[in-house]
């Protein structure tokens, strides 16, 4: 039965027309819709995943859906028909639609006002037309659909009028697309069915346009153009034609017809005649050689013609249409007629025919295994083809390797948009131009937004926004902690970079990224470390992050700073100290970014060097905690008082964090760019819930939006941290959280759960306690539990801190005291001496030795 | 009514034309008689002896085929003559006259870069407009008692026009004495023409109040587009004097997605012109072939006796049964100065036998599909659909 679609529900004609009454209204109110580009992804790929199912069709409602529309419109059998699914799922699949997005728009988050520079405070984002109207044509399968679809992913609400001949099977396909978008936001844009041009209705359809996309030749065009609105942009995606081009060089090496090459060549001539019958724009009409001899050409044709006899038979043909038939006869005709007048040739077989012409002019082929071949010379490329400028599409191009460049220049001078090896002149890759440009941008403007001195440390607008949950196929995935996450890790195909993950767990693991992953998440962390008050016109930074062994804090900070394109002295965790002093001297560095461990160990043996420069003045740190007895020293010391953290990141997820003016210690606002926060209970994984200006105390649970070489879904990070109740002061709506230490920091003994995190804090409250330290959890000969705090206590008296910690640690007291389940004891160990990573020397915390 | 003149042409040599020149001046355009397919043979025979020997490129064709005039006056299948594609005379001169004897130089139109060379000398044009003077005879449409006003859906003459439509269309105008001749197409002077749609319905309507015959030739896009548009401002439906008419051009069929049904406009031409219905006729005639194909008053094209119409298969060329569609293959000795005597047109078409038509005239009949084949193979009057898109 046939149906429309209004709001993306199916309606009958008649009310499809009481409807197109308040067209206007209606797509406003779809316009006011919100809208998330990675609902359209989501949807499309499990659309994808449909059409790929290989359950019986009986239990695939879409699938089967699908294959009686196709049905109605395509003689397919079902061998065809599971190729064409297969090709459509190629185009709707998730990373397709990922690299459609990063190709045409530059980003997969193309509707985000970002910032272009940090002079000022411009912003740009790609917005949709608003309201896109299609007219699609008929010749091949879904293609409305697809149209429809870039629509979709362009953010466009979309009217359309399809072609009698496919419409039912297009209609179909965004039927079921809309089903599979939970949101609504797809329904909410479609509007549309078959309708014929000299509808009445198809006026109303035209009439709401802010865009219109036409499929279909010149008068197609010339036609929607004259009743559009005027002001609307039309993007025509006209007829094309496509040649191939055979060059002096490949004519003349050695001879034509027995070099395995040339062989090579008629072979794929022959299947560029009898692909898909010629029926692509891509196919070729004409073959022009580069030669003025007609001998020589005669003797091409005769090659080609061999290849033919052999090559046809084996590309099934199926039988032509009356039409189509009579343009042949009679050209065949004509061209005989010529022959016999001394004009060119006819080789024809049973079902193929090449015309020699002499003239170099490009003439369209009737097709169906009928191709021109014609002699045209280099230097009268441009005067023959430019007539046919706005025609021409792809040029299948023998040359030798000496004469591209100049071929490829001078084809695409005539208006030639492709240029492809022949044999593959139809074939396409994910991303490509499609007729000379890409749709999305087409479908799109670009918007610009100026802000006010307030937005410093604003990168894009996402800041300004609640973060977005991660659109699930179904339902939210299960937890993942570390090591399932880790287990689960399968090496990606598309993986380009491996970066050494944790080290702390003992067994050395990476983490992939892809680069465009990896420039991806580095982009969002530049965003967060201008947040957090690095300002990229005036600060001068070193990077002190360790580097090398796979690890991957120098060179992230590296590429961090040249997002910003701030100064940057790449000196990394140099261990001659004394050369690091005297550069940041030399080269009045005035900002540190590093490990707090490295830059605590850098001013305390060049604090002379670095107290006399006096010239820092930022300090951002990651990897670890700053303690606070460190703040506090470099602040009265050195006179810094700006140390932040320059991002709160894991490499396995990624950057997970940033700090703003307003935020301070270990809270942070969520990388909502690229980051999705859950913070879970510590015993299940249900949220946690408000107490006053925080949450409870939880696991912080991280999904990465834009991770293709790993999937990062609920991944338990391994921190514990709460939420903070409200809006920040910097106007930034990106949730903020407080880390409150590591999960991993939570052990057990002597009976009861301590945390590193609460012996810091305490530390914390006296002066001269030591940057770092260690604890070392063991066992004695009688079961007894040792809770051993290992440190540079060398200012302070042991037993003073011990009585203070019992005192002011309810769990320490209960074991220790009451239960006399625990021996605790402070022991005086150099900072050198603690027990560190091997890869990037971070401290170990917790050593439990009772294993 | 007027008898038609005495042949006013003479055939370039009598010797080797006597049939032809019979054959052309019949004068009766649809009685006929056995005797007639012989002399049609004979004509045909000696045509081709005449190009055979005046034309190189003909000659290389036929004798290629294995064809000669010999074996048709020996079997007498006229469907086995060599047949020419009429895309041939897009494609080349073909002359078999020395160049100062060409009378008139027309080129077809066409809007896609092809263009017919169609060349006549004093005798191929004058036996084609003769055959028109006797078909209007036949049907009554000569009438030099009143005169009438000249509403012209074609070209407005200028300097150097070339154009086939406007040279037939302006001679169409001697078959009754003009009052006034109003172009729709009008010259822009510059580069083209453009379509004077308030000129025509103004014009209409000063005919009507005039009350003297109309008579309305050219392409009947236009003339449609001047309906539709009256119809939308709900104007009145005028009352033409009732010995008006209209002669087409043809061109609705192959553009179905565009123009009305031909029954659809003729009831819309009585509605708001008031002609009557077997006063509307449409025609068919194609530069390449000049022979004139007129309705009858049951809008059928006969055959004149000039002429004869094959339909061929368009995939394998043979010979079509009687209502079986094919390309339209058009036959007539009547053209001496190239040699399109036997053309294979592109247009799809069927014969029927002449007892189909109530008319009851004795000549077989065809009807015309449009174009076979996709190409941008256009005729005129697909181009002139094309000035409309424009404008509208």
């Amino acid at each position: 039965m046939t149906y429309f679609l209004w709001h993306g529900k199916r309606v009958l004609a008649e009310q499809f027309s009481a409807e197109l009454e308040n067209i206007e209204r209606a797509v406003c109110a779809a316009l006011a819709v919100p809208f998330s580009v990675e609902s359209v992804v989501e949807a499309a790929h499990a659309l994808a995943c449909q059409m790929r199912s290989s359950s019986p069709l009986e239990q695939n409602k879409t699938l089967s859906a699908l294959h009686d529309a196709l049905q109605r419109c395509w003689p397919f059998s079902a061998n065809e028909a599971s190729q064409l699914f297969e090709a459509l799922a190629q185009v709707l699949e998730k990373s397709a639609c990922q690299k459609k997005l990063l190709r045409e728009f530059g980003t997969t988050n193309p509707h985000l006002p970002s910032r272009v520079g940090y002079a000022d405070h411009q912003f740009e984002a790609w917005a949709p037309l608003g309201v896109l109207t299609h007219v699609c044509s008929g010749n091949s399968p879904g293609l409305g659909a697809l149209s429809v679809f870039e629509g979709l992913l362009s953010g466009n609400v979309n009217v359309f009028k399809f072609p009698s001949e496919d419409g039912a099977f297009s209609l179909e396909i965004l039927a079921q697309l809309a089903q599979l978008d939970s949101s609504g936001q797809i329904a909410a844009r479609l509007f549309g069915g078959v309708l014929e041009s000299r509808d009445p209705r198809f006026q109303a359809l035209l009439n709401v346009a802010d865009g219109v996309v036409v499929w279909g030749g010149d008068e197609a065009v010339a036609g929607v153009r004259a009743r559009a609105p005027r002001n609307a942009r039309i993007v025509a995606w006209g007829h094309k034609l496509s040649f191939i081009y055979v060059s002096q060089a490949t004519m003349s090496s050695s001879s034509i017809n027995n070099d395995p090459e040339k062989k090579q060549l008629f072979k794929n001539l022959a299947f560029e005649i009898c692909n898909l019958d010629q029926q692509s724009c891509s196919s070729p009409q004409c073959i022009f050689v580069e030669t003025n001899n007609m001998q020589e050409l005669e003797a091409f044709a005769a090659g080609l013609a061999n290849e033919l006899l052999y090559f046809s038979p084996t590309i099934p043909q199926a039988e032509l249409q009356s039409a189509e038939a009579a343009e042949i006869t009679m050209l065949t005709l004509s061209r005989k007629c010529q022959e016999t007048l001394g004009c060119g040739k006819v080789l024809e077989g049973k079902n193929w025919r090449i015309f020699l012409a002499p003239e170099g002019n490009l003439l369209p082929s009737p097709l169906f295994r009928t191709i021109w071949l014609k002699p045209l010379l280099r230097s009268a490329l441009l005067q023959t083809l430019r007539p046919m400028r706005s025609y021409l599409q792809t040029v299948g191009l023998a040359c030798s390797a000496d004469e591209v460049g100049e071929l490829v220049t001078s084809l695409t001078s005539c208006g030639a948009l492709r240029v492809r090896r022949i044999g593959e002149m139809t074939n396409s890759y994910a991303g490509e131009p499609h007729d000379g440009s890409y749709a999305l941008v087409r479908y799109s403007k670009r918007i610009s937004v100026q802000l006010p001195q307030w937005a410093q440390g604003i990168s894009d607008f996402s800041q300004l926004k609640e973060q977005s949950e991660p659109v699930w196929k179904n339902k939210p995935p299960a937890v993942l902690s570390k090591v399932e996450f880790q287990n689960s890790l399968a090496t990606s195909p598309e993986a380009h970079l491996f970066f050494k993950s944790g080290g702390s767990s003992g067994e050395p693991k990476t983490s992939p990224f892809t680069y465009s992953d990896y420039q991806q998440q580095m982009r969002a962390a530049a965003d967060g470390l201008y947040a957090s008050g690095l300002n990229p016109q005036t600060d001068r930074c070193m990077n002190l992050f360790f580097g090398g062994g796979l690890y991957g804090g120098f060179l992230s900070f590296f590429t961090i700073l040249e997002n910003l394109q701030a100064v940057q002295l790449p000196m990394a965790a140099h261990t001659d100290l004394e050369f690091v002093a005297k550069n940041i001297v030399r080269y009045k560095v005035d900002t540190l970014l590093g490990m707090p461990s490295y830059i605590m160990r850098l001013f305390n043996e060049q604090s002379k060097t670095l107290a006399e420069y006096g010239g820092i003045k930022k300090i951002f740190f990651g990897g670890e905690h700053f303690p606070q007895v460190a703040r506090t020293r470099l602040a009265q010391e050195f006179g810094i008082d700006f140390i932040r953290s320059g991002a709160y990141g894991s490499v396995d997820a990624g950057p997970l964090g940033y700090q703003c003016e307003h935020t301070s210690g270990s809270v942070h606002h969520v990388l909502s760019a690229t980051q999705f926060l859950e913070i879970v209970k510590i015993d299940s994984d249900q949220p946690v819930s408000f107490e006053g200006e925080f949450s409870e105390i939880g696991r912080l649970i991280f999904t990465s939006k834009c991770r293709t070489a790993v999937a990062i879904n609920r991944y338990d990070i391994g921190d514990l941290g709460r939420w903070l109740k409200g809006v920040c002061a910097c106007g930034r709506r990106a949730p903020r959280f407080e880390l409150m230490g590591r999960s991993g920091d939570v052990f057990r003994c002597g009976g009861n759960f301590f945390n590193y995190q609460k012996f810091c804090t305490l530390l914390s409250e006296f002066e001269n306690s030591p940057s770092e330290i260690q604890i070392i959890v063991a066992r004695n000969e009688t079961g007894q539990d040792i809770l051993e705090l290992q440190g540079d206590f060398s200012n302070l008296i042991c037993s003073e801190v011990e009585a203070y910690l019992i005192q002011n640690y309810f769990e320490l007291r209960e074991s220790v005291v009451q239960d006399k389940a625990l021996v605790f004891r402070c022991v005086v160990v150099t900072a050198t001496a603690l027990l560190r990573t091997p890869g990037s020397g971070k401290l170990v915390r917790i050593v439990d030795r009772r294993v | 009514m007027v008898l038609s003149a005495a042949p006013r042409v003479v055939v370039p040599d009598f010797e080797l034309l006597q049939k032809t020149s019979q054959l052309c001046q019949l004068p009766e355009p649809y009685s006929f008689k056995p005797e007639f397919e012989n002399l049609f043979v004979e004509a045909m025979a000696e045509n081709m002896e005449w190009h055979l020997t005046r034309n190189a490129e003909y000659a290389a064709i036929i004798h290629r085929s294995g064809f000669t005039p010999q074996k048709l006056r020996a079997e007498k299948k006229l469907e086995q003559v060599p047949f020419l594609p009429a895309s041939l005379f897009k494609e080349r001169e073909l002359l078999s006259i020395p160049r100062e004897q060409v009378n008139v130089h027309l080129t077809s139109s066409g809007t896609t870069g092809q263009k017919s060379q169609v060349f006549f000398d004093d005798w191929s044009l004058g036996t084609a407009q003769e055959m028109v003077d006797r078909i209007f005879e036949f049907y009554g449409f000569e009438d030099h008692s009143k005169p009438v006003n000249y509403l012209m859906f074609t070209y407005e003459p200028k300097e150097n026009l070339k154009l086939g439509t406007a040279y037939t269309d302006n001679f169409l105008c001697k078959y009754a004495p003009k009052k006034e001749v109003f172009y729709a197409l009008r010259n822009d002077g510059k580069e083209g023409h453009e379509f004077d749609l308030f000129g025509t319905i103004d014009t209409l309507k000063r005919f009507e109040a005039e009350n003297i015959p109309v008579r309305i030739f050219g392409f009947p896009a236009f003339l449609n587009f001047a309906l539709e548009r009256m119809a939308k401002t709900d104007q009145r439906t005028l009352k033409l004097h009732p010995e008006s008419m209209t002669f087409f051009g043809g061109g609705w069929k192959g553009h179905a997605n565009k123009a009305i049904g031909k029954p659809e406009f003729y009831a819309c031409i009585e509605k708001y012109l008031g002609i009557p219905n077997e006063r509307i006729r449409d025609g068919f005639g194609s530069t390449e072939h000049c022979i004139p194909y007129v309705e009858c008053p049951q809008h059928e094209l006969h055959v004149p006796v000039w002429s004869r119409v094959f339909v061929r298969n368009v995939r394998t060329l043979l010979p079509c049964d009687y209502g079986e569609q094919g390309f339209l293959q058009l036959m007539s000795p009547y053209i001496t100065s190239m040699p399109a005597n036997n053309v294979l047109m592109t247009d799809l078409a069927s014969l029927h036998k002449a007892i189909e038509c109530p008319c009851g005239l004795a000549m077989p009949f065809f009807r015309i599909y449009g174009r076979a084949g996709i190409s941008k193979n256009r005729s005129c009057a697909a181009a002139a659909l094309e000035v409309l898109e424009n404008r509208s």
